[in-house]
């Protein structure tokens, strides 16, 4: 008897330690997308949390809602997101938030699909959801989500799904790291839009969809929990049906009481020629930026929720912020190969920046930067610049609030700013300019080989006032880097 | 006639509409396209054996029908073998049963090597050949050796995995199936292959067929006969294609080549002065053995007679000997890891057929040491199970591939 009862406990004992190391391979060999994202969700709570799919997820930066508004939120969008997933999504996610507000993004709100088909969907769900601990709604969600019985085993036993990423173990693995955007990404490229259409605001398409029914779920299940919901539709260049269907979320709204806001026509300052990032129509960190901006002051002035800035609980956030930006500028650093997503960049208005166009190069009169440069600021002269092709300096100094503009015949010049002193030169004998900050050695608007740049930027913090890049462009030579 | 029904009328039909068209006669148009019953091959071999065992009165007609459904039915050897005989499993069915500790644990190590045999290597090395002989007009030379010899493992992991597993379960459960396979490339010669591969199949084959055709007793041509004759129909059930016939004729014939050769390689040995007993010799033969075994598994890997005859050139002319240095061959399925992977599997293989050569258990020396020693032994293989296995979603793990016989 005393034998049997050591064999059971031994079998007990064996079973639990072979669980909790399965555990422990699980979190190595699973992929970080998950953890990365949501990390930071786990042991704080948000004010305001925004679900949808890649257009939230690429067009709202709660990092930027805290600088700017001083609110504490989290981007729970997720790429390719229905809305039958996102109302899961909410579901698990209100077990541990209590939120003033959740903000819905309606795009594909015509959709009949409860999450993208094939492999790549069952992945994107595991995005969502992996890093959730196993609850009612998690098993609601496969049950609902998911096909087979092998799909819905992968959610129950990861190990399934990543045990053959052994091959492709990484130090991040190991030692992750997490998104500093809290649950934002961002798109640092520019893309022309091959098309753009768009629908008239009364043009509503009104059939009963999927989409449709899981929007109302969400908003129920909001109010249920006396959660104020607003509705949102982040603006994209083309697919005129999917606008039609966005249009028509103005009557759900109606019929539940909750704001709306379509910024297909509102003013959020998003220009479709700088602000899209790829094929895709997704909004770029400039358009994003547009969006955030809009919606910040939006909430600010619909809802009651509290500035946190100053309160001692929050001063995390404030370092937080300041990794946020430098992996920003990180990231813009990294992405000079692609001048025309570069220029349409420095929108950011956490940047100050120095823009210097060469007269006698057609980058000034020709292409697309001249058209990128309106982007950056509200410019009087450029155009003058342009005509004459004479050069032309942009000092954007959003420390201070203002921008001056250069032009070739001025008598320069010496200009303080928020980031220090500006020292800007005639042409010499040899045709060069020199452009000098704080008295430093270093001409900015130089190629490598001592020649004019024909564009030069420079572009600092504007809470630090600390250097984040200086870059020249080229026709030819497409980056001198310093 | 179930068997049949089931499983060649449709290569009967097309068999004879090749000679009827050769004739110019009309064929014969009817089709019959019928899913085959997982495990059909082996259920009917083993309800086959009991009857005539019955009918031999080697043993007593089981009057309990759920007893004999049992027996029939053996869930853990239902699907692909061990093919095991009345004499075995239908007296330990009637023993009564009680749960060994001991017992368990030696079942659940047998489970874990034949995970590892299946999941590891059969299904890893098959990446690889399904690649080569998917595609034999881009892979050539080297590629296509390489993945002959491999497949020689795959089909040996496959099988003897999933028999491994069979014996572990029964194991579990407190029966004991017979040995099916014993450490089969150790052989010296074809025919003592034979007597370590499949042995549940050879030996039902050995009893029920070639000894019943008069064996070895009615003179040699009558043997030689009686030996092919067993061979074709071992082909003939494995699958219902002339390539497996091909493969059990060759098999066979090397068989007879072998009892035919034996005064010959008496003379050559005392002409050479080669000593039988020496390692070296032992080796040699186990070499050759691997050879023509690999040789014929080509007949049975290949699908058709022009991707035999493109095997057989691009092993003769093996032109491209570059892609053993450059690492062309991690890109034919496998990545480098994973080929890496394989290789030292294989050569865990080997060495567990080693030892199991040379009559050592691991498995028992494993549970005979201490018990921390034991859980990590038990932990550890899980886990690298786990994790270096074939399986999931995102990888097609293959049917074994016995499953169609």
């Amino acid at each position: 008897m005393q034998k049997k009862l050591y064999h059971m406990l031994s079998s007990i004992v064996f079973v639990f330690v072979l669980v909790f190391l399965i555990d422990q391979v699980t979190d190595i060999l699973s992929s970080k997308e998950s953890i990365e994202k949501y990390h930071d969700m786990k042991g704080e709570n948000f004010d305001v949390l925004f679900f949808g799919n890649s257009h939230a997820l690429l067009g709202v930066y709660p990092m930027e809602l805290w600088n700017d508004f001083g609110i504490i939120s989290y981007n729970c969008a997720g790429s390719a997101n229905m809305l039958p997933t996102s109302y899961w999504m909410l579901k698990n996610v209100l077990n541990e938030q209590n939120p003033k507000l959740v903000v819905i993004d309606v795009f594909m709100v015509g959709g009949d699909e409860k999450r993208r088909e094939g492999r790549n969907g069952v992945y994107q769900q595991h995005i969502s959801f992996d890093w959730q601990p196993l609850t009612k709604e998690k098993l609601g969600m496969m049950n609902f989500l998911m096909d087979s019985v092998d799909e819905r085993i992968e959610f129950i036993a990861p190990i399934t799904l990543y045990h053959d990423r052994w091959k492709e173990l990484v130090k991040n693995d190991f030692d992750c790291s997490y998104n500093a955007g809290k649950g934002a990404q961002f798109l640092f490229t520019r893309a022309a839009p091959e098309k753009i259409e768009s629908a008239l605001e009364h043009e509503m398409i009104m059939e009963d969809s999927l989409g449709k029914e899981y929007l109302c779920k969400m908003i129920e299940e909001c109010q249920k929990k006396g959660i104020e919901v607003l509705l949102i539709h982040i603006p994209y260049p083309d697919y005129a049906w999917h606008q039609q269907w966005g249009n028509g979320v103005r009557l759900i709204a109606q019929q539940y009481h909750v704001n709306y806001v379509n910024m297909f026509y509102e003013d959020t300052g998003v220009d479709f020629f700088t602000d899209v990032g790829d094929a895709n129509s997704h909004l770029n960190a400039s358009g994003g930026r547009k969006v955030t901006k809009f919606l910040g002051k939006y909430i600010q002035d619909h809802y009651a929720i509290p500035d946190r800035r100053g309160e001692a609980r929050y001063d995390g956030w404030y370092d937080d912020y300041l990794q946020y930006t430098s992996v920003k500028w990180e990231t813009l650093r990294n992405i000079k190969a692609d001048m025309l997503s570069y220029l349409s960049l420095l929108y950011d208005e956490n940047l100050d920046v120095c823009l210097f166009f060469n007269g006698e190069s057609e980058m000034i009169y020709w292409g697309t930067p001249p058209k990128l440069v309106e982007n950056i600021a509200t410019l009087q002269r450029f155009q003058k610049a342009s005509d004459e092709r004479i050069d032309y300096l942009m000092v954007s100094d959003r420390g201070w609030g203002n921008v001056t503009e250069y032009l070739d015949t001025e008598n320069v010049r010496q200009q303080n700013t928020s980031f220090g002193t500006i020292q800007y030169t005639k042409r010499d004998e040899n045709g060069i300019r020199g452009l000098y900050i704080n008295g430093g050695e270093t001409n900015y608007l130089l190629n490598n080989n001592g020649t004019l740049a024909e564009i030069a930027v420079v572009a600092f913090d504007k809470k630090t006032g600390e250097l984040v890049d200086s870059v020249r462009f080229n026709r030819n030579v497409s980056v001198a880097a310093q | 006639m179930i068997l049949f029904f089931f499983k060649y009328i449709d290569f009967a039909i097309d068999s004879i509409n090749a000679v009827l068209r050769f004739y110019y006669f009309d064929e014969i148009s009817c089709r019959f396209d019928l899913i085959l019953p997982v495990g059909i091959s082996f259920y009917i071999f083993q309800a086959l054996g009991y009857t005539i065992d019955v009918y031999r009165g080697d043993v007593e007609a089981e009057k309990n029908f759920f007893r004999y459904a049992l027996f029939v039915s053996f869930f853990p050897q239902l699907v692909a073998g061990p093919i095991e005989r009345s004499k075995n499993l239908l007296s330990q069915l009637k023993e009564v049963h009680t749960f060994s500790f001991e017992r368990m644990k030696d079942g659940l190590l047998l489970m874990l090597w034949g995970y590892f045999m299946k999941l590891v290597l059969a299904d890893r090395i098959a990446i690889f050949v399904d690649t080569v002989y998917g595609d034999l007009d881009t892979y050539t030379g080297y590629y296509v050796l390489i993945a002959s010899i491999l497949f020689a493992f795959q089909i040996y992991c496959d099988f003897a995995g999933y028999s491994t597993i069979a014996m572990g379960v029964s194991e579990i459960l407190g029966f004991r199936l017979m040995e099916n396979f014993n450490a089969p490339y150790f052989a010296q010669s074809a025919a003592e292959f034979w007597r370590r591969w499949h042995i549940s199949l050879s030996t039902w084959f050995k009893d029920y067929l070639y000894i019943p055709l008069g064996g070895s007793r009615k003179g040699k041509l009558r043997k030689y006969l009686n030996l092919f004759l067993v061979f074709l129909v071992s082909g003939l059930w494995h699958g219902a294609s002339w390539n497996y016939i091909i493969w059990g004729g060759i098999n066979g014939m090397f068989q007879i080549m072998g009892d035919l050769g034996k005064n010959f390689r008496d003379k050559m040995q005392g002409l050479l002065a080669l000593e039988r007993n020496t390692f070296s010799h032992k080796i040699l033969k186990m070499v050759l053995t691997f050879l023509l075994i690999d040789f014929a598994w080509i007949f049975f890997r290949a699908p058709d007679g022009s991707d035999v005859l493109k095997v057989l050139f691009s092993m003769i002319k093996l032109d491209n000997p570059w892609i053993l240095f450059d690492g062309s061959l991690y890109q034919a399925g496998l990545t480098q890891k994973d080929y890496q992977l394989m290789w030292i599997g294989i050569g865990i293989l080997i060495l567990a057929d080693l030892f199991k050569y040379k009559g050592i258990c691991i498995r028992h020396r494993i549970l005979r040491q201490e018990w921390w020693f034991r859980w990590l032994a038990g932990l550890g293989s899980v886990l690298l199970l786990l994790i270096l296995g074939i399986y999931g979603y995102g990888y097609d793990a293959r049917n074994f591939i016995y499953f169609q016989f």
